[in-house]
Protein backbone atom coordinates (compact mmCIF):
# COMPACT_ATOMS: atom_id res chain seq x y z
CA UNK A 1 0.00 0.00 0.00
CA UNK A 2 1.55 3.65 -0.69
CA UNK A 3 0.75 6.80 0.90
CA UNK A 4 1.83 8.40 -1.73
CA UNK A 5 -1.99 9.76 -2.77
CA UNK A 6 -2.57 11.04 0.31
CA UNK A 7 0.84 13.43 0.72
CA UNK A 8 -1.46 16.56 0.18
CA UNK A 9 -2.82 15.34 3.61
CA UNK A 10 -0.09 14.44 5.09
CA UNK A 11 1.57 17.87 4.37
CA UNK A 12 -1.57 19.70 6.16
CA UNK A 13 -0.94 17.13 9.08
CA UNK A 14 2.74 17.96 9.22
CA UNK A 15 2.21 21.44 8.93
CA UNK A 16 -0.27 21.70 11.84
CA UNK A 17 1.77 20.15 14.18
CA UNK A 18 4.68 22.47 13.35
CA UNK A 19 2.71 25.40 13.54
CA UNK A 20 1.14 24.11 16.93
CA UNK A 21 4.79 24.35 18.22
CA UNK A 22 5.33 27.55 16.86
CA UNK A 23 2.09 28.66 18.98
CA UNK A 24 3.46 26.99 21.74
CA UNK A 25 6.89 28.39 22.25
CA UNK A 26 7.38 31.16 19.52
CA UNK A 27 7.28 34.38 22.34
CA UNK A 28 8.40 37.23 19.64
CA UNK A 29 7.28 40.04 18.05
CA UNK A 30 3.82 39.93 15.29
CA UNK A 31 2.58 36.80 16.46
CA UNK A 32 -0.53 37.07 14.40
CA UNK A 33 1.24 37.78 11.35
CA UNK A 34 3.75 35.24 11.55
CA UNK A 35 1.12 32.67 12.07
CA UNK A 36 -0.47 34.10 9.13
CA UNK A 37 2.62 33.21 6.91
CA UNK A 38 2.65 30.08 8.24
CA UNK A 39 -0.69 29.21 7.65
CA UNK A 40 -0.63 30.04 3.98
CA UNK A 41 2.72 28.74 3.31
CA UNK A 42 1.12 25.32 4.58
CA UNK A 43 -1.71 25.36 2.49
CA UNK A 44 0.23 26.50 -0.43
CA UNK A 45 2.44 23.83 -0.45
CA UNK A 46 -0.54 21.75 0.20
CA UNK A 47 -1.66 22.48 -2.77
CA UNK A 48 1.26 22.29 -4.51
CA UNK A 49 1.72 18.88 -3.36
CA UNK A 50 -2.12 18.01 -4.76
CA UNK A 51 -0.93 19.51 -8.18
CA UNK A 52 1.93 17.46 -8.30
CA UNK A 53 1.22 13.95 -6.69
CA UNK A 54 0.57 11.18 -9.62
CA UNK A 55 -3.28 11.34 -10.12
CA UNK A 56 -4.44 8.34 -8.44
CA UNK A 57 -8.37 7.23 -8.52
CA UNK A 58 -9.44 4.35 -6.35
CA UNK A 59 -9.58 2.88 -2.96
CA UNK A 60 -7.17 3.03 -0.44
CA UNK A 61 -6.54 1.43 2.76
CA UNK A 62 -8.89 -1.12 2.16
CA UNK A 63 -12.11 1.12 0.98
CA UNK A 64 -11.69 3.56 4.10
CA UNK A 65 -10.65 6.27 1.70
CA UNK A 66 -12.64 6.82 -2.46
CA UNK A 67 -9.70 8.93 -4.34
CA UNK A 68 -11.87 10.03 -7.40
CA UNK A 69 -12.95 12.80 -9.18
CA UNK A 70 -14.88 14.35 -6.50
CA UNK A 71 -12.91 14.24 -4.38
CA UNK A 72 -10.26 15.76 -6.03
CA UNK A 73 -12.45 18.64 -6.26
CA UNK A 74 -13.00 19.31 -2.86
CA UNK A 75 -8.87 18.50 -1.75
CA UNK A 76 -8.76 21.55 -3.90
CA UNK A 77 -11.11 23.60 -2.39
CA UNK A 78 -11.13 23.43 0.56
CA UNK A 79 -7.22 24.38 1.55
CA UNK A 80 -8.53 27.55 -1.29
CA UNK A 81 -11.22 28.38 1.31
CA UNK A 82 -8.61 28.27 4.13
CA UNK A 83 -6.40 30.67 2.54
CA UNK A 84 -9.47 32.94 1.96
CA UNK A 85 -9.91 32.57 5.58
CA UNK A 86 -6.44 32.81 6.96
CA UNK A 87 -5.93 36.39 4.66
CA UNK A 88 -9.56 37.49 5.95
CA UNK A 89 -8.80 36.40 9.84
CA UNK A 90 -5.35 38.66 10.70
CA UNK A 91 -6.46 42.05 10.88
CA UNK A 92 -9.88 41.14 12.86
CA UNK A 93 -7.93 38.86 15.43
CA UNK A 94 -5.84 42.20 16.14
CA UNK A 95 -8.95 44.63 16.09
CA UNK A 96 -10.73 42.38 18.35
CA UNK A 97 -7.40 41.94 20.43
CA UNK A 98 -8.18 38.41 20.63
CA UNK A 99 -5.93 36.16 23.28
CA UNK A 100 -3.75 33.88 21.14
CA UNK A 101 -4.30 34.77 18.33
CA UNK A 102 -1.83 32.07 16.64
CA UNK A 103 -4.47 29.37 18.06
CA UNK A 104 -7.46 30.24 15.44
CA UNK A 105 -4.85 29.42 12.29
CA UNK A 106 -3.91 26.40 14.15
CA UNK A 107 -7.95 24.89 14.09
CA UNK A 108 -8.81 26.40 11.47
CA UNK A 109 -6.30 24.10 9.77
CA UNK A 110 -7.31 21.07 11.43
CA UNK A 111 -11.25 21.72 10.33
CA UNK A 112 -10.20 21.95 6.91
CA UNK A 113 -7.99 18.91 7.54
CA UNK A 114 -11.31 17.11 8.22
CA UNK A 115 -13.41 18.63 5.41
CA UNK A 116 -10.80 17.00 2.95
CA UNK A 117 -11.27 13.76 4.78
CA UNK A 118 -14.94 13.67 4.54
CA UNK A 119 -14.55 14.65 0.92
CA UNK A 120 -12.55 11.80 0.28
CA UNK A 121 -13.82 9.11 2.54
CA UNK A 122 -15.55 5.85 1.51
CA UNK A 123 -16.49 4.34 4.13
CA UNK A 124 -18.57 5.27 7.23
CA UNK A 125 -15.95 5.70 10.00
CA UNK A 126 -13.94 7.86 8.01
CA UNK A 127 -17.05 10.32 7.48
CA UNK A 128 -18.33 10.23 10.71
CA UNK A 129 -14.09 10.90 11.66
CA UNK A 130 -13.93 14.03 9.42
CA UNK A 131 -17.30 15.21 10.04
CA UNK A 132 -16.30 15.54 14.18
CA UNK A 133 -12.75 16.94 13.20
CA UNK A 134 -14.25 19.70 11.39
CA UNK A 135 -17.50 19.72 13.48
CA UNK A 136 -15.30 20.01 16.83
CA UNK A 137 -12.82 22.66 15.20
CA UNK A 138 -15.74 24.73 14.56
CA UNK A 139 -17.47 24.94 17.78
CA UNK A 140 -13.82 26.43 19.06
CA UNK A 141 -13.92 28.61 16.05
CA UNK A 142 -17.63 30.07 17.00
CA UNK A 143 -16.57 30.53 20.16
CA UNK A 144 -12.76 32.19 19.58
CA UNK A 145 -13.69 35.74 21.16
CA UNK A 146 -13.84 34.58 24.78
CA UNK A 147 -14.46 38.23 26.22
CA UNK A 148 -17.58 38.49 23.43
CA UNK A 149 -20.76 37.40 25.30
CA UNK A 150 -22.37 36.74 21.27
CA UNK A 151 -19.23 34.48 20.20
CA UNK A 152 -19.91 32.64 23.20
CA UNK A 153 -23.64 32.08 22.88
CA UNK A 154 -23.08 31.21 18.69
CA UNK A 155 -20.23 28.41 20.43
CA UNK A 156 -22.77 27.15 22.88
CA UNK A 157 -25.75 27.04 20.43
CA UNK A 158 -23.97 25.43 17.46
CA UNK A 159 -22.25 23.13 19.56
CA UNK A 160 -25.12 21.76 21.07
CA UNK A 161 -27.27 21.56 17.81
CA UNK A 162 -24.08 19.72 16.22
CA UNK A 163 -23.32 17.03 18.76
CA UNK A 164 -27.29 16.31 18.78
CA UNK A 165 -27.28 16.46 14.81
CA UNK A 166 -23.70 14.46 14.75
CA UNK A 167 -25.42 11.37 17.38
CA UNK A 168 -28.45 10.95 15.05
CA UNK A 169 -26.61 10.74 12.27
CA UNK A 170 -24.56 8.12 14.05
CA UNK A 171 -27.70 6.49 15.19
CA UNK A 172 -28.18 6.23 11.63
CA UNK A 173 -24.85 4.82 10.70
CA UNK A 174 -24.78 2.00 13.36
CA UNK A 175 -28.61 1.12 11.97
CA UNK A 176 -27.24 0.69 8.55
CA UNK A 177 -23.85 -1.03 10.15
CA UNK A 178 -26.94 -3.37 11.66
CA UNK A 179 -28.81 -3.91 9.00
CA UNK A 180 -26.22 -4.50 5.70
CA UNK A 181 -23.36 -6.00 8.37
CA UNK A 182 -20.98 -3.39 6.48
CA UNK A 183 -19.70 -0.35 6.74
CA UNK A 184 -18.33 0.50 3.67
CA UNK A 185 -20.51 2.45 1.03
CA UNK A 186 -19.87 0.37 -1.45
CA UNK A 187 -20.44 -2.46 0.17
CA UNK A 188 -23.60 -1.10 1.84
CA UNK A 189 -24.87 -0.05 -2.11
CA UNK A 190 -23.59 -3.38 -3.30
CA UNK A 191 -26.22 -5.28 -0.19
CA UNK A 192 -28.97 -2.63 -0.17
CA UNK A 193 -29.26 -3.27 -4.32
CA UNK A 194 -30.21 -7.21 -3.18
CA UNK A 195 -32.72 -6.43 0.07
CA UNK A 196 -34.54 -3.20 -1.81
CA UNK A 197 -36.10 -0.84 0.41
CA UNK A 198 -37.59 -2.11 3.48
CA UNK A 199 -38.87 0.00 6.25
CA UNK A 200 -36.10 -0.46 8.54
CA UNK A 201 -33.77 0.59 5.90
CA UNK A 202 -35.96 4.01 5.06
CA UNK A 203 -36.12 4.27 9.14
CA UNK A 204 -31.88 4.31 8.80
CA UNK A 205 -32.09 6.79 5.62
CA UNK A 206 -34.55 9.46 7.65
CA UNK A 207 -31.73 9.74 10.47
CA UNK A 208 -29.07 10.03 8.00
CA UNK A 209 -30.59 13.00 6.24
CA UNK A 210 -31.87 14.47 9.62
CA UNK A 211 -27.98 14.56 10.79
CA UNK A 212 -27.07 15.63 7.55
CA UNK A 213 -30.08 18.22 7.43
CA UNK A 214 -28.27 20.13 10.35
CA UNK A 215 -24.75 20.11 9.37
CA UNK A 216 -25.94 21.67 6.30
CA UNK A 217 -27.99 23.86 7.90
CA UNK A 218 -31.78 22.79 5.70
CA UNK A 219 -35.35 24.07 7.28
CA UNK A 220 -36.56 22.85 9.33
CA UNK A 221 -32.73 22.15 11.28
CA UNK A 222 -31.27 25.19 10.65
CA UNK A 223 -32.65 27.30 14.07
CA UNK A 224 -28.83 27.31 15.11
CA UNK A 225 -27.64 29.08 11.91
CA UNK A 226 -28.40 32.34 12.01
CA UNK A 227 -27.23 32.33 16.21
CA UNK A 228 -24.08 30.61 15.01
CA UNK A 229 -23.26 33.42 12.46
CA UNK A 230 -24.55 36.30 13.94
CA UNK A 231 -22.40 35.72 16.68
CA UNK A 232 -19.14 33.87 15.40
CA UNK A 233 -15.80 36.33 14.41
CA UNK A 234 -16.86 37.65 10.65
CA UNK A 235 -14.01 35.34 9.16
CA UNK A 236 -15.16 32.11 11.01
CA UNK A 237 -18.93 33.05 9.78
CA UNK A 238 -17.09 33.09 6.12
CA UNK A 239 -15.86 29.87 6.75
CA UNK A 240 -18.94 28.08 7.81
CA UNK A 241 -21.18 29.65 5.46
CA UNK A 242 -19.04 27.94 2.86
CA UNK A 243 -16.17 24.65 4.60
CA UNK A 244 -18.04 22.98 6.54
CA UNK A 245 -21.10 23.30 4.47
CA UNK A 246 -19.41 22.39 1.03
CA UNK A 247 -18.10 19.51 2.78
CA UNK A 248 -21.39 18.52 4.89
CA UNK A 249 -22.83 18.08 0.78
CA UNK A 250 -19.68 16.21 -0.25
CA UNK A 251 -20.93 13.64 2.89
CA UNK A 252 -24.18 14.02 1.46
CA UNK A 253 -22.80 13.11 -1.83
CA UNK A 254 -20.83 10.07 -0.69
CA UNK A 255 -23.54 8.78 1.44
CA UNK A 256 -26.34 9.34 -0.99
CA UNK A 257 -25.30 8.73 -4.39
CA UNK A 258 -22.33 5.90 -3.33
CA UNK A 259 -23.87 4.47 -0.53
CA UNK A 260 -27.72 4.06 -0.83
CA UNK A 261 -27.94 4.15 -4.96
CA UNK A 262 -30.87 1.97 -4.95
CA UNK A 263 -32.97 4.21 -2.77
CA UNK A 264 -32.24 6.86 -5.37
CA UNK A 265 -36.30 7.39 -5.49
CA UNK A 266 -37.09 7.50 -2.09
CA UNK A 267 -33.99 10.11 -0.82
CA UNK A 268 -34.39 12.55 -4.19
CA UNK A 269 -38.16 12.99 -3.18
CA UNK A 270 -37.01 13.88 0.29
CA UNK A 271 -34.34 16.47 -0.88
CA UNK A 272 -36.82 17.93 -3.45
CA UNK A 273 -39.19 18.61 -0.35
CA UNK A 274 -35.96 20.00 1.89
CA UNK A 275 -34.73 22.19 -1.31
CA UNK A 276 -38.73 23.36 -1.13
CA UNK A 277 -39.18 24.58 1.91
CA UNK A 278 -35.04 25.57 2.29
CA UNK A 279 -35.09 27.84 -0.26
CA UNK A 280 -38.24 29.63 0.38
CA UNK A 281 -37.77 30.00 4.04
CA UNK A 282 -34.36 31.17 4.04
CA UNK A 283 -35.37 33.94 1.20
CA UNK A 284 -38.35 34.86 2.85
CA UNK A 285 -36.55 35.51 6.65
CA UNK A 286 -33.55 36.95 5.14
CA UNK A 287 -36.41 40.34 3.48
CA UNK A 288 -36.43 41.15 6.91
CA UNK A 289 -33.18 40.67 8.94
CA UNK A 290 -31.47 43.93 10.08
CA UNK A 291 -27.76 42.70 10.92
CA UNK A 292 -25.85 41.59 7.71
CA UNK A 293 -24.18 38.59 9.37
CA UNK A 294 -27.55 37.13 9.88
CA UNK A 295 -28.83 38.25 6.38
CA UNK A 296 -26.43 36.39 4.89
CA UNK A 297 -27.20 33.37 7.11
CA UNK A 298 -30.65 32.97 5.72
CA UNK A 299 -29.39 33.90 2.09
CA UNK A 300 -26.53 30.86 2.90
CA UNK A 301 -29.72 28.52 4.08
CA UNK A 302 -31.74 29.43 0.83
CA UNK A 303 -28.00 28.69 -1.34
CA UNK A 304 -28.33 25.27 0.53
CA UNK A 305 -32.01 25.17 -0.38
CA UNK A 306 -30.65 25.81 -4.42
CA UNK A 307 -28.11 22.97 -3.76
CA UNK A 308 -30.02 20.08 -2.76
CA UNK A 309 -32.01 20.54 -5.64
CA UNK A 310 -29.17 18.58 -7.68
CA UNK A 311 -29.57 15.70 -4.84
CA UNK A 312 -33.40 16.40 -5.88
CA UNK A 313 -32.72 15.47 -9.73
CA UNK A 314 -30.60 12.30 -8.02
CA UNK A 315 -29.02 11.92 -11.16
CA UNK A 316 -25.04 12.61 -12.49
CA UNK A 317 -26.03 16.07 -14.20
CA UNK A 318 -27.70 16.61 -10.87
CA UNK A 319 -24.18 15.82 -8.97
CA UNK A 320 -22.25 17.86 -11.38
CA UNK A 321 -24.47 20.85 -11.32
CA UNK A 322 -24.02 21.21 -7.58
CA UNK A 323 -20.29 20.70 -7.64
CA UNK A 324 -20.58 23.78 -10.24
CA UNK A 325 -22.77 25.88 -8.13
CA UNK A 326 -20.87 25.11 -4.89
CA UNK A 327 -17.85 26.19 -6.56
CA UNK A 328 -19.19 29.35 -7.47
CA UNK A 329 -20.81 30.32 -4.00
CA UNK A 330 -17.87 29.54 -2.18
CA UNK A 331 -15.76 31.98 -4.04
CA UNK A 332 -18.42 34.48 -3.97
CA UNK A 333 -19.51 34.16 -0.91
CA UNK A 334 -16.14 34.70 0.39
CA UNK A 335 -15.82 37.91 -1.27
CA UNK A 336 -18.93 38.85 0.78
CA UNK A 337 -17.43 37.73 3.74
CA UNK A 338 -14.51 40.11 3.14
CA UNK A 339 -16.34 43.10 2.71
CA UNK A 340 -18.02 42.43 5.69
CA UNK A 341 -14.88 41.73 7.48
CA UNK A 342 -13.47 45.04 5.81
CA UNK A 343 -16.38 47.18 7.22
CA UNK A 344 -16.67 45.13 10.39
CA UNK A 345 -13.33 45.70 11.51
CA UNK A 346 -13.95 49.99 11.46
CA UNK A 347 -17.61 49.73 12.34
CA UNK A 348 -17.68 47.54 14.35
CA UNK A 349 -21.60 46.45 14.15
CA UNK A 350 -22.22 44.64 10.87
CA UNK A 351 -25.43 46.26 10.79
CA UNK A 352 -27.48 46.78 7.46
CA UNK A 353 -26.90 51.03 8.01
CA UNK A 354 -22.81 50.24 8.14
CA UNK A 355 -22.99 49.74 4.67
CA UNK A 356 -24.70 53.32 3.94
CA UNK A 357 -22.41 55.51 1.69
CA UNK A 358 -20.14 52.80 1.07
CA UNK A 359 -19.81 53.79 -3.10
CA UNK A 360 -18.25 57.02 -1.89
CA UNK A 361 -16.10 55.65 1.00
CA UNK A 362 -14.55 52.90 -0.73
CA UNK A 363 -16.18 52.23 -4.45
CA UNK A 364 -14.30 49.45 -5.19
CA UNK A 365 -15.80 47.34 -2.20
CA UNK A 366 -19.07 49.08 -3.27
CA UNK A 367 -18.82 47.81 -6.95
CA UNK A 368 -17.02 44.02 -6.12
CA UNK A 369 -20.11 43.76 -3.69
CA UNK A 370 -22.26 44.44 -5.89
CA UNK A 371 -21.19 41.86 -8.79
CA UNK A 372 -21.23 39.26 -6.01
CA UNK A 373 -24.58 39.84 -4.81
CA UNK A 374 -25.40 39.45 -8.95
CA UNK A 375 -23.41 36.05 -8.98
CA UNK A 376 -25.98 35.13 -6.11
CA UNK A 377 -28.71 36.06 -7.34
CA UNK A 378 -27.85 34.17 -10.54
CA UNK A 379 -27.36 36.90 -13.13
CA UNK A 380 -25.62 36.23 -16.38
CA UNK A 381 -21.55 36.27 -16.78
CA UNK A 382 -21.26 35.51 -13.19
CA UNK A 383 -20.57 32.19 -11.90
CA UNK A 384 -23.73 31.66 -10.17
CA UNK A 385 -25.29 32.14 -13.38
CA UNK A 386 -24.32 28.70 -14.57
CA UNK A 387 -24.66 26.81 -11.44
CA UNK A 388 -28.36 27.89 -11.01
CA UNK A 389 -28.79 27.37 -14.93
CA UNK A 390 -27.09 23.51 -14.92
CA UNK A 391 -29.24 22.79 -11.27
CA UNK A 392 -31.88 24.45 -13.41
CA UNK A 393 -31.25 21.71 -16.47
CA UNK A 394 -30.80 18.97 -14.38
CA UNK A 395 -34.33 19.39 -12.58
CA UNK A 396 -36.31 19.76 -15.55
CA UNK A 397 -34.37 16.67 -17.35
CA UNK A 398 -35.66 14.78 -14.21
CA UNK A 399 -38.95 15.70 -14.18
CA UNK A 400 -39.26 18.61 -11.72
CA UNK A 401 -40.12 21.63 -13.65
CA UNK A 402 -41.94 22.62 -10.25
CA UNK A 403 -38.95 22.93 -8.42
CA UNK A 404 -36.92 24.53 -11.41
CA UNK A 405 -39.88 27.39 -11.34
CA UNK A 406 -39.62 27.40 -6.95
CA UNK A 407 -36.32 28.39 -7.89
CA UNK A 408 -36.18 30.99 -10.42
CA UNK A 409 -39.09 32.51 -7.97
CA UNK A 410 -36.79 32.39 -5.50
CA UNK A 411 -34.17 33.84 -6.76
CA UNK A 412 -36.64 36.84 -7.74
CA UNK A 413 -37.18 37.35 -4.07
CA UNK A 414 -33.57 36.94 -3.29
CA UNK A 415 -33.53 40.34 -5.27
CA UNK A 416 -34.61 42.14 -2.05
CA UNK A 417 -32.70 41.37 0.65
CA UNK A 418 -29.84 42.21 -1.63
CA UNK A 419 -30.97 45.13 -3.24
CA UNK A 420 -31.45 46.87 0.44
CA UNK A 421 -27.68 46.51 0.89
CA UNK A 422 -26.85 47.92 -2.65
CA UNK A 423 -29.50 51.30 -2.08
CA UNK A 424 -27.72 51.72 1.14
CA UNK A 425 -24.45 51.67 -0.67
CA UNK A 426 -25.29 53.75 -3.50
CA UNK A 427 -28.48 55.86 -2.51
CA UNK A 428 -27.90 56.26 0.99
CA UNK A 429 -25.86 59.29 2.61
CA UNK A 430 -23.12 57.98 4.96
CA UNK A 431 -23.46 58.06 8.45
CA UNK A 432 -19.44 58.14 9.00
CA UNK A 433 -18.03 60.17 6.34
CA UNK A 434 -14.24 59.55 4.81
CA UNK A 435 -12.46 57.08 3.08
CA UNK A 436 -12.84 53.07 4.47
CA UNK A 437 -9.49 52.43 5.56
CA UNK A 438 -9.10 48.75 3.94
CA UNK A 439 -6.12 46.23 4.89
CA UNK A 440 -4.09 44.70 1.91
CA UNK A 441 -4.41 41.59 2.51
CA UNK A 442 -8.59 41.74 2.69
CA UNK A 443 -7.98 43.88 -1.28
CA UNK A 444 -6.21 40.57 -2.23
CA UNK A 445 -9.28 38.53 -1.02
CA UNK A 446 -11.65 40.32 -2.66
CA UNK A 447 -9.86 40.41 -5.99
CA UNK A 448 -9.27 37.26 -6.14
CA UNK A 449 -12.82 36.53 -5.52
CA UNK A 450 -13.96 39.04 -7.58
CA UNK A 451 -11.40 37.50 -10.85
CA UNK A 452 -13.06 34.17 -10.01
CA UNK A 453 -16.53 34.87 -9.87
CA UNK A 454 -16.07 36.88 -13.17
CA UNK A 455 -13.76 34.28 -15.12
CA UNK A 456 -16.10 30.99 -13.96
CA UNK A 457 -18.71 33.30 -15.32
CA UNK A 458 -17.20 34.33 -18.93
CA UNK A 459 -15.25 31.08 -19.50
CA UNK A 460 -16.99 28.28 -17.41
CA UNK A 461 -16.81 25.67 -20.33
CA UNK A 462 -13.64 24.32 -18.96
CA UNK A 463 -14.14 24.05 -15.74
CA UNK A 464 -17.53 22.11 -16.58
CA UNK A 465 -15.32 19.63 -19.01
CA UNK A 466 -13.33 18.87 -16.18
CA UNK A 467 -16.06 18.04 -13.70
CA UNK A 468 -17.93 16.05 -16.24
CA UNK A 469 -15.02 14.02 -17.11
CA UNK A 470 -14.36 14.02 -13.09
CA UNK A 471 -17.67 12.50 -12.52
CA UNK A 472 -18.86 10.78 -15.69
CA UNK A 473 -20.45 7.44 -14.37
CA UNK A 474 -18.72 4.05 -15.18
CA UNK B 1 -27.01 -15.90 25.17
CA UNK B 2 -29.41 -12.83 25.58
CA UNK B 3 -30.83 -11.86 21.99
CA UNK B 4 -30.37 -8.85 19.96
CA UNK B 5 -33.82 -8.03 19.98
CA UNK B 6 -32.85 -7.04 23.71
CA UNK B 7 -30.21 -5.36 23.07
CA UNK B 8 -31.75 -3.03 20.63
CA UNK B 9 -34.37 -2.78 22.68
CA UNK B 10 -32.44 -0.75 25.27
CA UNK B 11 -30.17 1.00 22.38
CA UNK B 12 -33.80 2.33 21.57
CA UNK B 13 -34.87 2.98 24.51
CA UNK B 14 -31.74 5.04 25.51
CA UNK B 15 -31.78 6.93 22.15
CA UNK B 16 -35.47 7.94 22.76
CA UNK B 17 -34.81 9.58 26.14
CA UNK B 18 -31.34 11.43 24.55
CA UNK B 19 -33.25 13.33 22.50
CA UNK B 20 -36.07 13.71 24.53
CA UNK B 21 -33.83 14.77 27.38
CA UNK B 22 -31.52 16.80 24.68
CA UNK B 23 -34.61 18.91 23.43
CA UNK B 24 -36.78 19.50 26.66
CA UNK B 25 -34.07 20.57 29.07
CA UNK B 26 -32.65 24.26 29.40
CA UNK B 27 -29.48 23.36 31.48
CA UNK B 28 -26.62 22.11 28.99
CA UNK B 29 -24.79 20.29 31.11
CA UNK B 30 -27.83 18.12 31.28
CA UNK B 31 -28.27 18.29 27.16
CA UNK B 32 -24.66 17.44 27.16
CA UNK B 33 -25.25 14.34 29.44
CA UNK B 34 -28.22 13.50 26.84
CA UNK B 35 -26.15 13.62 24.00
CA UNK B 36 -23.51 11.79 25.47
CA UNK B 37 -26.67 8.87 26.11
CA UNK B 38 -27.33 9.11 22.46
CA UNK B 39 -23.69 8.15 21.42
CA UNK B 40 -24.36 5.38 24.52
CA UNK B 41 -27.06 4.24 22.74
CA UNK B 42 -24.95 3.95 19.37
CA UNK B 43 -22.25 2.16 20.92
CA UNK B 44 -24.48 -0.37 22.34
CA UNK B 45 -25.97 -0.88 18.89
CA UNK B 46 -22.46 -0.81 16.97
CA UNK B 47 -21.04 -3.46 19.68
CA UNK B 48 -24.74 -5.59 19.25
CA UNK B 49 -25.04 -5.58 15.67
CA UNK B 50 -20.96 -6.50 15.65
CA UNK B 51 -21.25 -9.63 18.48
CA UNK B 52 -24.86 -11.15 16.37
CA UNK B 53 -24.45 -10.44 12.71
CA UNK B 54 -20.73 -10.00 12.00
CA UNK B 55 -18.87 -11.94 14.86
CA UNK B 56 -15.72 -12.56 12.76
CA UNK B 57 -15.77 -8.76 11.54
CA UNK B 58 -14.59 -6.62 14.32
CA UNK B 59 -15.90 -3.74 12.16
CA UNK B 60 -18.37 -2.57 14.95
CA UNK B 61 -16.20 -2.20 18.05
CA UNK B 62 -13.47 -0.46 16.32
CA UNK B 63 -16.67 1.75 15.27
CA UNK B 64 -17.65 1.92 19.05
CA UNK B 65 -14.19 2.72 20.17
CA UNK B 66 -14.17 5.70 17.65
CA UNK B 67 -17.21 6.79 18.55
CA UNK B 68 -16.22 7.37 22.40
CA UNK B 69 -12.62 8.75 21.76
CA UNK B 70 -14.52 11.56 19.53
CA UNK B 71 -17.09 11.80 22.22
CA UNK B 72 -14.68 12.71 24.48
CA UNK B 73 -12.59 15.40 22.42
CA UNK B 74 -16.45 16.79 22.13
CA UNK B 75 -17.33 16.81 25.70
CA UNK B 76 -14.02 18.60 26.40
CA UNK B 77 -14.38 20.50 23.84
CA UNK B 78 -18.25 21.20 24.80
CA UNK B 79 -17.32 21.80 28.68
CA UNK B 80 -15.11 24.51 28.00
CA UNK B 81 -17.46 26.35 26.28
CA UNK B 82 -20.21 25.76 28.89
CA UNK B 83 -18.39 27.50 31.64
CA UNK B 84 -17.26 30.58 29.66
CA UNK B 85 -21.29 30.83 29.39
CA UNK B 86 -21.70 29.37 33.14
CA UNK B 87 -19.15 32.24 34.22
CA UNK B 88 -20.75 35.09 32.29
CA UNK B 89 -24.47 34.21 33.04
CA UNK B 90 -24.05 32.45 36.90
CA UNK B 91 -25.27 29.35 35.57
CA UNK B 92 -25.47 26.87 32.53
CA UNK B 93 -28.97 27.72 32.35
CA UNK B 94 -29.03 28.36 28.44
CA UNK B 95 -32.55 30.13 28.73
CA UNK B 96 -30.80 32.83 29.66
CA UNK B 97 -28.43 33.39 27.12
CA UNK B 98 -30.38 34.89 24.11
CA UNK B 99 -29.01 37.79 23.30
CA UNK B 100 -29.28 37.03 19.54
CA UNK B 101 -32.91 36.30 18.43
CA UNK B 102 -34.22 33.17 17.83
Amino acid sequence: MSYLPILPEIVLTAAILFLTLVVVFYQGENRNGVMMTGTIFGLSVTLLTLAFVPPFAGYLFSGMLTLDGMAFFFRWLFPAVGLFVAFMAREFLEVKKAENPGEFYVILLLAILGMMLMASSGDLITIYLGLELTSISSYILAGYLREDPKSGEAAIKYFLMGALASGVLLFGMSLFYGLTGATNLVSISGILHQVGAPPLVLAAMVFLIIGLGFKVAAVPFHMWAPDAYEGAPTPVTAFFSVGPKAAAFAAIIRVFTDGLSSLVWEWSLAFAVLALITMTLGNLTALWQKNVKRMLAYSSIAHAGYIMVGLAAGTWQGTVAMLLYLLAYVFTNLGIFAVVTALGNREGKDELTDFTGLSQRSPYLAAALVVFFLSLIGIPFTAGFFGKFLLFGAAVQSGLVWLALVMAVNSAISVGYYYTVVRNMYLVAPKNKGALPVAGELKLVVTVALLVTLILGLFFEPVLGRLVAFTLPG
Amino acid sequence: MIPLFYVLVVSTLLFALGVYGALLSTNAIRILMSIEMILNAVNLNLVGFGRYITPSDPRGQIFAIFVMTVAAAEAAVGLAIILVIARRYGAAAIDRVRMLKG
